[in-house]
């Protein structure tokens, strides 16, 4: 995959999969194209050049509801946790759903189906937070928030779940446990899920594969026993220098 | 001190540029106001003689009439009705517009375009002006000011309802629609919710504006307490002007409170 914005090719030929039941962290300095990346990944930023196959169907060739469709395999967790804020946990949770509903029963969240709450509640118990149901997204902590993103992922039936620096503005207890949340959700519902990372060590805990982003290439791609310490403060080298 | 006096050299010519320009400017603007009071024949004098034309007006109109007391309140009802018909007009095509007229959720160059083109030429044209054209129209009565409210409205709050949504936070619309979430899902379930109390409170305040307005669209034939004011002004009755602008006063007042209050406990 590659993109360029202006004269500044931030995605200089990524190339990278993940499979279903694995979890895979990238790695990388600020800029080397990490965002880009995910975002490219399910054509939030169209890439200039490169094939994206999402669950079998090339996103290149699909526009329309064609795409719509194609991109409710995959769900995203960001960084600032994106739930809308005025609106309860569990209508979040169940907004995960929007794709596969038509407009006379999705108008209202009072109108979606009985199966859908259902499964957005089951979805709140999967993520260890049925009792917030009820409240307002704006009054949850930010790992609860986060948790919610994960469980709109459950809710839309996802295959795959993109998370760009997910704990990113989290303690380190709420960060350890939205990404075994992820390891849980990929090993147990077997859900591919890609993450981007900030925290090395986290990685290598919770990854199945890491991959290494450097001024948009992959230097590496491999099981976290097998990346040295110094590929990875390497990724990190112009960061330091710079500072 | 050789860096001092260098310094030193430097910021003497860019304070006298400064000061030129402030010079410049002082002058441009008298230049302005002196051409703006001589093109509008702007007057000491007229203003002092006109000063006992409105004392005998103020006069004639004490005490005020109360025989015109139930059908201007009833008059200033149909204005409010105006009022309201034409914003809720207006909300409704705005509601429609803005997501054409915001430049992050347009869904191509000719919808955002052609609804900026729309919002122009709605706003551009005074809406005394659509009231005389809907008149011509549809015939006199408080219809075409609903008409010319609401068309000249749409101009406003199209404009301000797409502003707001080009200000509003992109997250939860990305979020949805990597769920696969159509642009009316995420226009019911990620912007409205971000932006409806905004969305309440500029409506609240162009209603409030629409009913001082709707009272002068009276003057040109589209009925309500204008319409009456303009009828006791040609007859010069100038007590019944009074009680009719009285009651005015005091729909505008109640108006203006209750929006205040409604637009505090919502935003």
């Amino acid at each position: 995959m590659r993109k360029r914005f202006g004269a500044h090719e931030v995605l200089r030929g990524v190339d990278a999969t993940v499979r279903p039941g694995e979890i895979v962290c990238v790695l990388g300095a600020n800029g080397s194209g990490k965002s880009t990346f995910l975002r490219c990944a399910v054509r939030l930023i169209e890439p200039d050049e490169g094939t994206i196959e999402l669950c079998g169907v090339e996103l290149g060739s699909v526009k329309g509801k064609q795409l719509r469709a194609a991109r409710r395999r995959a769900a995203m967790v960001f960084q600032q946790v994106l739930l809308v804020r005025r609106r309860s946990a569990l209508a979040n949770v169940a907004f995960g759903a929007l794709g596969e509903l038509p407009l006379y029963r999705s108008a209202h969240e009072e109108l979606f189906p009985d199966e859908v709450i259902e499964r957005a509640h089951d979805a709140l118990r999967r993520v260890g937070l049925p009792d917030v149901a009820g409240q307002r997204a704006d009054r949850l902590s930010g790992g609860q928030a986060q948790r919610i993103a994960i469980a709109r992922a459950l809710c839309q039936r996802a295959e795959l779940v993109l998370a760009d620096e997910p704990v990113a503005s989290l303690d380190p207890r709420a960060a350890e446990s939205v990404l075994a949340l992820l390891a849980d959700v990929a090993h147990n519902e077997g859900l591919g899920v890609l993450v981007v990372l900030h925290q090395p060590e986290l990685a290598r805990r919770y990854s199945d594969r890491i991959v290494g982003l450097l001024e948009g290439t992959v230097t590496f791609d491999r099981k976290p026993d097998d990346v040295e310490p110094n590929e990875i403060s390497n990724l990190y080298r112009n960061e330091t220098d710079g500072d | 001190m050789a860096t001092e006096a260098a310094t030193r050299a430097v910021a003497a010519p860019r304070r006298r540029r400064r000061t030129l320009a402030w010079i410049a400017l002082a002058l441009g603007g008298a230049a302005l106001y002196v051409h703006a009071w001589r093109d509008t024949h702007s007057s000491f004098g007229a203003l002092l003689t006109g000063y006992h034309g409105m004392a005998d007006i103020i006069r004639r109109s004490y005490p005020p009439s109360h025989h015109v007391l139930a059908d201007s309140i009833r008059a200033s009802i149909v204005t409010f009705d105006t009022a309201l018909l034409g914003t809720t007009i207006a909300l409704i095509i705005s509601l429609l517009i803005a997501p054409l007229a915001a430049k992050n959720l347009t869904p191509n160059r000719v919808a955002y375009e052609l609804s900026r083109i729309v919002i122009g030429v709605t706003r551009a044209i005074p809406d005394l002006i659509w009231a005389l054209l809907f008149v011509t129209a549809v015939g006199l009565g408080p219809f075409p000011g609903v008409l010319a409210l609401g068309v000249h409205s749409v101009g406003t709050l199209g404009k301000l309802f797409a502003e707001t949504v080009e200000d509003m936070d992109m997250g939860p619309v990305e979020a949805l629609r990597v769920a696969g979430a159509s642009r009316t899902q995420v226009w019911l379930h990620a912007v409205l919710p971000g932006v409806a109390p905004t969305f309440v409170s500029l409506t609240l305040y162009r209603f409030d504006v629409n009913f001082r307005s709707s009272t002068t669209l009276g003057l040109v034939g589209a009925g309500g307490i204008g319409f009456m004011i303009y009828n006791s002004l040609q007859l010069f009755q100038y007590r019944e002007v009074a009680t009719e602008l009285g009651v005015v006063l005091v729909f505008v007042l109640v108006v203006e409170r209750v929006s205040t209050i409604l637009r505090s406990k919502i935003v």
